[in-house]
């Protein structure tokens, strides 16, 4: 497609948007009769998730983490298909965009992309060094996603294989994707909230080899309206090498099989825990915690806007085009939550423990 | 004419809580608490309050600080100015509302402005780019 010198309006921005998606979807299905394709379906927040994947290496990569998704009878409308290909196993490239591609090897690695004016019905992500491409059709309910190389997909993105595209649909249903850890109880679940580093990901892996249920170590779906509610997208866990190593029986079934920059060995909790994983469960107490350094663990009430402190910056600020209604609605379910500063002692039984209790008075 | 303001949206989204404001850039990824008389402030500043209803609201309110209320009122919406929280709007008119409520008896504290920039690093690393119809892809600077 050629790039003009004219000023392009928004209804060609539009239209060139919609032959794009075409011919990404004429390359798709093109991949499909060059190498095996699979289906995975499954129930997210009720709504029905579909991952197509051509080439078995990207299934390895995409379904994994998806695994625990129930299939239903019926779906709430909403729904979500996800056609992927990798270009190493089909042969099929990405098709050139209407736009001009970099010299090779200049782009930025991860540049967050935002469409100019005409292009509202479409959300776009470069990511993974120009090596995963997604275009979201969002009056399709349809991404398509090109993978230069599945093999060559860093661990992360194994363990969440396409954050971006799930905040894009979670915010058209009316959820949020928040950067939390959720773990829960026949009584209700906890919102493990705080920053990288924060301890969101040991606590939430303790409690589920402690007995409780787990929704995520990272990345929740989050209902807020009527009352808040949280789903499980993803069913891993990471874990730094030296945090995993106090957890013996995850590091022996933690895979890393191509260490990204962020260095965490990855565990399908489905695979190996699966009367662990909760589809969803009621959130009862909002908790952000805190690696104290001492022995035992304190915990404290505090006010939402501490929280909403812990919750909402991470959640927001990576993304291209955060939106105002996001933090308008952490700020509801903030309100909505009994909230507690957790202080993270070295004994971390005492951490479930207090966990346990929280979501019992909430 | 005594200057008012109003949020500067959409960069900047805002919530009151009983005694906190956090108020998050979005452009800049910078982050701001705001306490003690700093919320009652916010509260009559976004009602639409000029800057000299504002010091008379907060002079009535504690009057043990009437005699600086004006500077007070002043300071605040400078760094709210300064933080880009907020910009001058020269076109609103006086408010038909009641202040906010503030607990009797309270004692005087002056504003209280945290401000976190621990997320700018991710923008910078990571800034936010359109697609763009001209010259593509976005790409690195020429060194």
């Amino acid at each position: 497609m050629a790039v003009t010198s004219s000023p392009v309006g928004p209804s060609e921005i539009r239209s060139r948007l919609d032959t794009y998606f075409d011919s990404l979807l004429a390359a798709y299905e093109e991949a499909t009769r060059r190498a095996p394709s699979h289906t995975h379906t499954g129930a997210l927040a009720e709504r029905r998730l579909v991952v197509r994947t051509v080439g078995q290496t990207l299934q390895q990569v995409f379904t994994p983490s998806l695994t625990h998704l129930p299939t239903l009878s019926t779906y709430l409308s909403g729904g979500l298909e996800v056609l992927a290909w990798d270009e190493a196993v089909t042969g099929v490239a990405l098709p050139a965009p209407p736009w001009t591609p970099p010299p090779a090897g200049t782009a930025t690695s991860a540049p967050r992309l935002t469409l100019p004016e005409g292009g509202e019905g479409y959300r776009i992500n470069l990511a993974e060094q120009d090596s995963l491409f997604i275009l979201y059709s969002i009056e399709r309910g349809q991404a398509v996603i090109w993978v230069r190389n599945a093999a060559q997909l860093p661990t992360y993105v194994h363990s969440a294989p396409f954050p971006t595209l799930m905040h894009w649909w979670s915010q058209q249903q009316g959820l949020r994707l928040l950067h939390a850890g959720c773990v829960g109880t026949s009584s209700g679940a906890a919102l493990i909230v705080g920053k990288s580093g924060s301890g969101k990901s040991t606590t939430s892996l303790h409690c589920a080899l402690s007995g409780f249920s787990y929704l995520s170590d990272d990345l929740c779906l989050v209902r807020t309206q009527p009352t808040p509610h949280a789903y499980c997208v993803f069913n891993s866990g990471k874990l730094l090498p030296d945090s995993l190593a106090r957890f013996p029986d995850l590091a022996a079934r933690s895979r890393d099989p191509l260490p990204g920059v962020e260095g965490k060995p990855v565990i399908f909790m489905h695979e190996h825990f699966p009367e662990r994983v909760a589809v969803d469960l009621p959130l009862k107490v909002l908790v952000a915690p805190r690696v104290a350094g001492t022995e035992s663990t304190r915990f404290m009430p505090i006010p939402p806007g501490e929280a909403l402190k812990a919750l909402a910056p991470s959640t927001l600020l990576p993304r291209a085009n955060p939106e105002p209604a996001s933090f308008h609605d952490m700020a509801r379910l903030v309100r909505s939550l009994p909230c507690y500063r957790i202080e993270l002692g070295t004994r971390l039984d005492e951490v479930s423990a207090v966990l346990r209790h929280l979501i019992e008075i909430s | 004419m005594s200057a008012r303001y109003r949020l500067n949206e959409p960069d900047v989204s805002a919530e009151v809580f009983d005694e906190e404001v956090l108020a998050i850039n979005l452009k800049t990824g910078h982050y701001h608490s705001l306490r003690e008389s700093g919320v009652f402030l916010w509260q009559t500043l976004m009602q639409g309050h000029s800057l000299e209803e504002t010091a008379s609201l907060l002079a009535a309110r504690f009057p043990d600080i009437a005699a600086q209320s004006r500077i007070e009122a002043e300071n605040f919406a400078q760094q709210l100015v300064e933080a880009g929280l907020v910009v001058e709007a020269p076109d609103a008119t006086s408010p038909s509302g009641a202040a906010p409520a503030e607990p009797v008896g309270k004692p005087y504290v002056s504003p209280l402005i945290e401000s976190y920039t621990d997320m700018q690093e991710l923008l910078l690393i990571d800034p936010i780019h359109e697609v763009d119809v001209y010259t593509g892809w976005p790409q690195k600077p020429a060194s």
